[in-house]
């Protein structure tokens, strides 16, 4: 059965773009990332205009992330306070990404910057997030062969350990405006969400992604915010940056497809409630590093793409 | 007797200059129906069967080919940044092309017309290599190179094809037939068809005929308010995204899923 897309003008097959939304809201409710950097590309491939991709994309998430958002929400693991703050800066951070492309563009080589940054990005963070999964798997796995003398010892270790990491932390210690974040049980300064949500928020705009892939390590490794809190935070976050994209996009640019985002949030939506379940069931461990192994197959896939000669030498404008 | 010659001779000649004008104004003996004339964009069209058919040919080959308004088609150029990664490096316009050119005959129309009749005429890839232009900021520009790869691009996109042997040419009773797959990437617009009857390497007759291709229903509707009221568009989209998220929310909570 095929669908006209009015925007795309293009005809697609019904049951593959709510396939593709159906795979995408899954990796959604399982990991808390949009999937934006994997349904941009996917969507392309089966003909969509890069520009069309990108804005649609944008459209279908807030539909996913508003149905992940609320089931986690009632499983009570999205901190508010800490996703408001992350937003401010988010907010803040995307208006000045996409000024500094602007400026990329007017000089030239802004596709060179775009392609390079997402590539060691995506790496840096999936090589990161495997090995940091690894570890910590291979720890449980010697923790529970452990005599009780042996689990003493490393348990005094553990606690040294961290002592000396927490001296370290004292800059951050040091900012104004402490607040404690019941939800994630931790304490920032307020300044550190709005300065991190900054950071994000300007490579997502160079990006052209919503960021959640980068917001996810973000809230793991820098707030020390637990997983479960992790996934529905960012998936609020994410939920009101792509609000603000779409209606951008639809407003300036005319490149929203309302009916290849209602196709592709049929799938993605139910995706999303499959992931939530299906992440309560495996452990946070396991989570990280099958999101690291995604993200490094991403990757992998993109040198390809700057590697190897490609079939055609000419394209429509538009997209990474 | 000379007076009766002469009025007879202009005459003639009056009658003669009449059918030529006849001629070159455009009104020719041979047919041309395109069905369906207008093709209609439903939420479910993929594309459609064109058949185009004609009668009185008094030549044993044809070419028809259908193209959209000539102008200009704005691309990127691919090459290798710091000599290792391949990336969309600049602009390149191709002017002086359609967007769409479909060529179809009874056989290679190469053997049909001779090369400099196509170019006379505008018929066929090689003729419209020869009469487009590029524009771009590649130094160096290799113009066959890149003309090659306009039409590969364009071909893969559906929008170009040029298919011998297909026409079917009924000499006996005058009259010729091709059924297209009209390909749904072509956008809306109109587009031009044009039946050339050709005998001995010379053009001796010639139809046209139009084909409109138009948005309609939900798909119109859609269109125009996605570019006439962009802001209520936007709007609706994000409410459509928030509800229907929030709807399969509920539908999961009520199914009892927690």
């Amino acid at each position: 059965m095929y669908i006209y897309l009015p925007i795309a003008l293009t005809s697609v097959t019904l049951w593959l773009v709510v396939g593709l939304g159906l795979l995408v809201g899954l990796l959604s409710g399982l990991f808390g990332v949009g999937g934006g950097f994997l349904m941009t590309p996917l969507l392309m491939m089966i003909g969509i205009p890069p520009t069309v991709a990108a804005a649609t994309d944008a459209n279908q998430i807030v539909a996913a992330s508003a149905s992940g958002t609320l089931a986690h929400w009632r499983l009570g693991n999205v901190d508010f306070k800490m996703g408001l703050l992350l937003l401010v800066g988010g907010f803040t951070g995307g208006a000045l990404g996409v000024h500094v492309i602007k400026v990329l563009r007017a000089t030239g080589g802004a596709d060179f910057l775009i392609k390079i940054t997402y590539v060691l990005m995506l790496g840096i963070v999936g090589t990161f997030m495997f090995f940091e999964s690894l570890h910590a798997l291979k720890k449980q796995k010697a923790a529970a062969a452990m005599t009780e003398e042996e689990r003493i010892r490393a348990e005094k270790e553990a606690r040294e350990k961290a002592e000396a990491k927490a001296k370290k932390k004292s800059f951050l210690a040091s900012l104004p405006m402490q607040i404690y974040f019941e939800k994630s049980g931790v304490t920032h300064s307020a300044l550190l969400p709005v300065a991190l949500g900054i950071f994000v928020g300007v490579l997502a705009a160079i990006m052209g992604v919503g960021g959640g892939f980068l917001m996810v390590p973000v809230m793991i490794y820098l707030l020390r915010m637990p997983m479960h809190v992790v996934v529905g935070t960012s998936l609020f976050q994410i939920m009101f940056t792509c609000v603000e994209v779409t209606f951008l996009q639809a407003y300036q640019n005319h490149t929203v497809d309302i009916i290849l985002a209602i196709l592709l949030l049929i799938g993605s939506t139910i995706g999303a409630q499959i992931g939530t379940k299906l992440g309560k069931k495996l452990h946070g461990d396991q989570l990280k590093i099958l999101l690291a192994i995604i993200v490094l197959g991403v990757t992998v896939k993109m040198i390809l793409g700057l590697v190897l000669e490609p079939s055609l030498l000419l394209a429509h404008g538009g997209g990474h | 007797m000379n007076v009766e010659k002469i009025k007879r001779f202009l005459l003639l000649g009056c009658l003669a200059l009449f059918f030529a004008s006849f001629y070159a104004s455009g009104v020719y003996a041979l047919t041309c129906e395109t069905t369906p004339g207008k093709i209609p964009i439903t939420l479910g069209y993929h594309g459609t069967k064109v058949t185009i058919q004609g009668k009185d040919l008094h030549a044993p080959d044809v070419i028809v080919q259908i193209h959209s308004d000539i102008g200009e088609e704005h691309l990127k150029y691919i090459g290798k940044a710091s000599g290792i990664f391949w990336m969309k490096l600049g602009n390149m316009i191709f002017e002086n092309v359609p967007a769409v050119y479909l060529v179809y005959s009874n056989r290679n129309i190469h053997e049909i017309l001779p090369s400099q009749k196509c170019e006379e005429l505008s018929i066929g890839f090689d003729s419209l290599k020869k009469k487009a232009k590029i524009r771009s900021s590649l130094k160096d520009l290799d113009r066959e190179k890149w003309l090659a790869e306009f039409l590969k691009f364009k071909q893969k996109e559906h929008l170009y094809r040029e298919q011998p042997g297909i026409v079917k040419v009924d000499q006996a009773n005058g009259a010729y037939s091709v059924e297209i797959d009209w390909p749904f990437e072509a956008p809306p617009g109109e587009y031009f068809v044009e039946v050339f009857a050709v005998q001995n390497g010379e053009v001796v007759d010639k139809a046209e005929s139009k084909i409109k291709v138009e948005r309609v229903g939900i798909e119109k509707q859609l269109s125009h308010m996605a570019f006439e009221r962009p802001a209520l568009y936007g709007i609706i989209a994000i409410i459509v995204a928030i509800v229907a998220g929030f709807g399969v929310g509920m539908v999961f909570k009520g199914g009892g899923g927690h």
